[in-house]
């Protein structure tokens, strides 16, 4: 017997009932292979279908699920407010940072401005005033950067909110639809206050403002942007009165174009 | 030439009124302000014999009833556009009381009455109901776009 030979009829001693065991693992392994094979084979839901459910369960279940969740989170957050605002703080604070780093930016840039042209006329009044009025020139420096400025005007006849002509310094929506909608929410305060003798004077949205002056059968909308001081609304009404004093008697006779390149003209002023 | 025009368009919820205008206009301010304070202001302009009418249509917020719709709306308009939806009684029943409600105050007003879905209804019902409803009225359909260019222009060619 060769040494080879040997160490076999060793291995097949010593190994006999692992062997077996192993014949019989993989014969089980075969067998649950074959059974794998034969339950996909003979399903009775095709792919299609199952696809189908399964979009359909992705459509219903925001729907179905959707309050569940939301009343969860609700639960989660009101009982767990400390984490919640450890971890929207940061985000928050950012947002802010980044928000008052921008509007600064935007002042500043004003600011350079006012410098550079700062031998003008203007800025020698600017001088001259912080002298008589103890004012710091720095301080009127920054409130003429941030003043009111128009944006847009409109000139609407009064129930029926047909615009009669309009300036804007950047058109971006159409004017007719802007003067209906002025009417609308004119008349629906009027309506809802029942304040017979009283109007509508200011809509304010964030740091735009609408200003309105009523006439017997139109008004004046004055769209502005900046801060609105009492300095300037006394100038704006006194604009607004001495071109209704001016052009009421040709405001019918005028077309809109005209009427509106009057405006721009008058207004510019201010 | 061009002139311009305050069209109301009122009926009660449900009829159309918006689907009407979207169907009719193709500027528009978002549908947002008609939940707000319940009137959305469309524009279009359309060509009458050479003379461009603008039509400014303030899209009233259906209600049960006009008399809770704020007066101040309809105070001024040139033209009233009252829909209702054939398919559904109770939009047509009070249709007199309706539009006196609306006119009253305004009495040169050009009111063209609408019976909107005709897509929903059968032709023979509109027929009979021509004959029932003391108001004389168009049949449309914003669905199908049916007689809805021709209800606004008809509008506008009264006003004018």
């Amino acid at each position: 017997m060769s040494s080879k030979g040997g160490l076999s009829a060793l291995k097949d001693l010593l190994f006999e009932e692992e062997k077996k065991k192993y014949t019989e693992l993989n014969d089980k392994l075969k067998e649950v292979n074959v059974r794998i094979d034969d339950s996909l084979n003979n399903r009775t839901v095709p792919d299609k279908e199952i696809d189908q459910i399964v979009g359909k369960m992705v459509q219903v279940m925001p729907e179905k699920l959707g309050p569940t969740i939301t009343e969860t989170l609700k639960v989660q957050i009101r009982e767990s407010k400390d984490e919640v605002v450890q971890a929207l703080f940061p985000i928050i604070g950012q947002m802010i940072k980044k928000y008052i780093a921008q509007e600064i930016a935007v002042l500043s840039e004003k600011i350079d401005r006012q410098i550079e042209s700062l031998f003008s006329l203007e800025n020698l009044a600017l001088r001259l005033k912080a002298t008589f009025t103890g004012q710091s020139y720095g301080e009127l420096l920054i409130q003429k950067a941030s003043e009111a400025q128009i944006q847009e005007i409109f000139i609407i006849e009064e129930h029926s909110g047909i615009l009669m002509a309009s300036y804007s310094r950047n058109k971006t929506l159409d004017q007719d639809m802007i003067a209906g909608m002025l009417t609308a929410i004119k008349s629906f305060v009027k309506d809802s206050f029942e304040g017979k003798n009283q109007d509508l004077e200011t809509i304010t949205y964030d740091a735009f403002s609408v200003y309105v002056q009523s006439f017997n059968k139109f008004y004046v909308a004055v769209a502005l942007s900046g801060v609105i001081t009492a300095e300037f609304k006394q100038k704006l009404d006194d604009a607004i009165l001495k071109f209704i004093k001016d052009t009421t008697a040709k405001l019918t006779d005028l077309d809109e174009k005209k009427l509106s390149r009057k405006i721009e003209h008058h207004f510019q002023k201010i | 030439m061009e002139i311009s025009k305050k069209v109301v368009v009122a009926g009660h919820f449900g009829v159309g009124k918006t689907s009407l205008i979207k169907r009719f206009v193709h500027e528009k301010f978002s549908d947002q302000y008609l939940t707000t304070i319940g009137v959305k202001i469309d524009k279009k302009q359309v060509d009458v014999n050479g003379t461009s009418v603008n039509m400014i249509l303030w899209d009233i917020a259906g209600e049960q009833s006009a008399s809770k719709i704020p007066k101040n709306y309809f105070i001024g308009a040139h033209g009233l556009l009252y829909v209702f939806d054939l398919s559904r009684e109770e939009t047509y029943k009070d249709l007199n009381d309706q539009i006196f409600e609306i006119t009253k105050g305004n009495p040169d007003i050009h009111t063209s009455v609408l019976g909107n879905k005709s897509d929903l209804v059968d032709k023979v019902l509109i027929e009979e109901l021509k004959t029932e409803i003391p108001i004389s009225f168009r049949n449309t359909s914003a669905m199908t776009g049916d007689n809805v260019e021709e209800a606004f222009k008809t509008l506008a060619t009264n006003m004018i």
